[in-house]
């Protein structure tokens, strides 16, 4: 666990904004460079040509450049974050329930990444996911279609209080801690690996920031950081392994 | 390890391999059934993937689980994985596109950390089809031998064994060294590319012979990759491929 002046410091990181986008990706007018575009879109096509064109009645509507490298807020080691949007037009054997076939979508990137298939533009790593849907709601970049979805500012964390996130996070710790012990004392098997799994996903993914992104602008950028600030210091993490722990333990047998 | 140490191990690991054991498993009972205890637990499995994975796709089902490999037969370890096969129907009636799908999904679960034993052996599953399955294969959910192991003794010597695979395991490095290589030495595209096709054809010749040789998984050519598995060769160049080809996609600017 890191200590709390580090979470201090990481907060002051990830708030303090460059003055440019990350000049590898973006030129001085906030359009993204030519060349990067084009080597982005040529090594995604690669996946999509291994991945998805052999499944009939998959449709990729975009291709998204998510995260911190699309911000004020990069950092030069960032990953080129990746998102392929990817709809099912008319596929007879996939499900049309758009989180089951995330599901699919997950999973078939992971298998893909894990046969060696690593993807980089000027020697950075291209993280290429897939998903139905964008979640984003502090920037966003369509390469395909080369525009900005949401349009990044640098001065969105200029009326967060430091001090209230800090405390915030300590209190987000607590409920996190208090809602873990309430898990693995009402569940067992491989339930308790269910349950476990459902709330490092609704804190990590989809759920946690949809339910952020409709709050107000200042109250969402300050839930973004408190998110963030509990990935550092692996509070979040450290539930999906406790879930898959628990169903190691569930699924396996002694002698 | 020095050299001999090294040599010492392998040369226990291909005895152990090599052993034909009185009786099958600690997953059999005296009358070569599966436990229930352990059934339950490989269909819990089964079930557990199904949910977590195959639920996406509607017309999946499960046709069967499979235990087969090193556990489902005389010629295994305290080591030995259960290898574990969920065998589903033909979802998207196109075998091709279907092997496409099932081969993706289930390298995907390793990255999730997934470990699973069943009395201190490892369960190593793979979603497949059924015409995949060759070789003694206890049906888990049918609680039948698909095909029953044969217990009979190698055809061949422990030593002759241990010359054959420092045999092999020298031509093997002999082929790897002739590949062409950068200035790291790893391999160029060309070398990645024959490195896999060879590595591919390895397992795949030892598949066929444990089909096809009267003496099935006793056949020498099937021992001698079990070797080269064991001892780590084989997964040691599958280790030496990826770093290569990693180091291309990184590198290549075409």
């Amino acid at each position: 666990m890191t200590d709390n002046m580090s979470v201090i410091d990481k907060l002051n990181q990830i708030t303090t904004p460059h003055e440019l986008l990350d000049p590898e990706l973006f030129n001085f007018d906030m359009t993204m460079k030519p060349e990067i575009r084009q080597a982005i879109l040529k090594q995604v096509q690669k996946v999509i040509d291994a991945v998805f064109t052999p499944i009939p009645g998959l449709e990729i509507t975009d291709i998204c450049l998510t995260g911190s490298a699309t911000s004020f807020f990069y950092n030069d080691q960032s990953d080129i974050d990746i998102r392929v949007i990817v709809a099912n037009k008319n596929c007879p054997f996939l499900s049309q329930d758009l989180d089951t076939f995330d599901i699919f979508l997950n999973a078939l990137c992971n298998g893909y990444r894990r046969l060696g298939n690593v993807y980089f533009v000027n020697n950075r790593m291209i993280d290429i996911k897939a998903s139905t849907r964008n979640i984003d709601f502090i920037s966003l970049y369509s390469v395909l279609h080369d525009k900005w979805l949401i349009f990044p500012y640098s001065d969105i964390y200029k009326k967060i209080n430091k001090n209230e996130v800090l405390k915030m996070v300590e209190e987000q710790k607590e409920i996190i801690f208090q809602e873990f012990h309430r898990i693995k004392n009402n569940y067992t098997g491989v339930e308790l690996g269910d349950k476990l799994n459902d709330y490092f996903l609704y804190l990590i993914t989809r759920d946690y920031m949809y339910k952020i992104s409709y709050r107000n602008k200042l109250e969402r950028n300050k839930l973004f950081l408190i998110r963030k600030l509990l990935l550092f210091q692996k509070v979040i993490l450290s539930l999906g392994a406790e879930s898959i722990k628990a169903y190691n333990r569930a699924l396996s047998l002694e002698d | 390890m020095t050299p001999e140490e090294v040599r010492n191990r392998v040369i226990a690991d291909i005895t152990a391999l090599t052993t034909v054991r009185e009786n099958l498993s600690v997953l059999f009972d005296e009358s070569e059934n599966l436990y229930p205890a352990v059934r339950d637990k490989l269909l819990e499995i089964a079930d557990f993937l199904y949910n977590k994975f195959l639920i996406s796709i509607t017309s999946a089902e499960i046709k069967d689980v499979v235990i087969y490999q090193e556990m489902a037969s005389y010629l295994y370890t305290p080591q030995s994985p259960i290898d574990l096969l969920i065998i589903v129907n033909d979802f998207t009636e196109d075998e091709k596109l279907t092997r496409h799908i099932l081969d993706i999904f289930s390298n995907s679960f390793y990255l999730r950390g997934f470990r699973f034993t069943i009395k201190k052996h490892l369960v190593r599953f793979r979603i497949t089809l059924a015409q995949d399955i060759d070789g003694p294969a206890y049906s888990v959910q049918k609680q039948c031998w698909l095909q029953k192991p044969e217990k009979k003794q190698l055809s061949v010597s422990l030593d002759e064994v241990l010359e054959q695979y420092f045999r092999f395991n020298q031509e093997i490095h002999d082929y790897i060294d002739t590949l062409p290589r950068n200035d790291e030495d790893l391999l160029t595209r060309e070398g990645c590319e024959a490195l896999d096709n060879y590595l591919n054809s390895l397992r795949q010749q030892a598949l066929a012979a444990r089909r096809n040789n009267p003496e099935h998984e006793y056949c020498l050519p099937y021992i001698l990759f079990q070797c080269i598995t064991v001892c780590g060769v084989y997964s040691h160049f599958r280790k030496y491929l990826s770093k290569s080809h990693n180091h291309l996609l990184r590198y290549e600017n075409d």
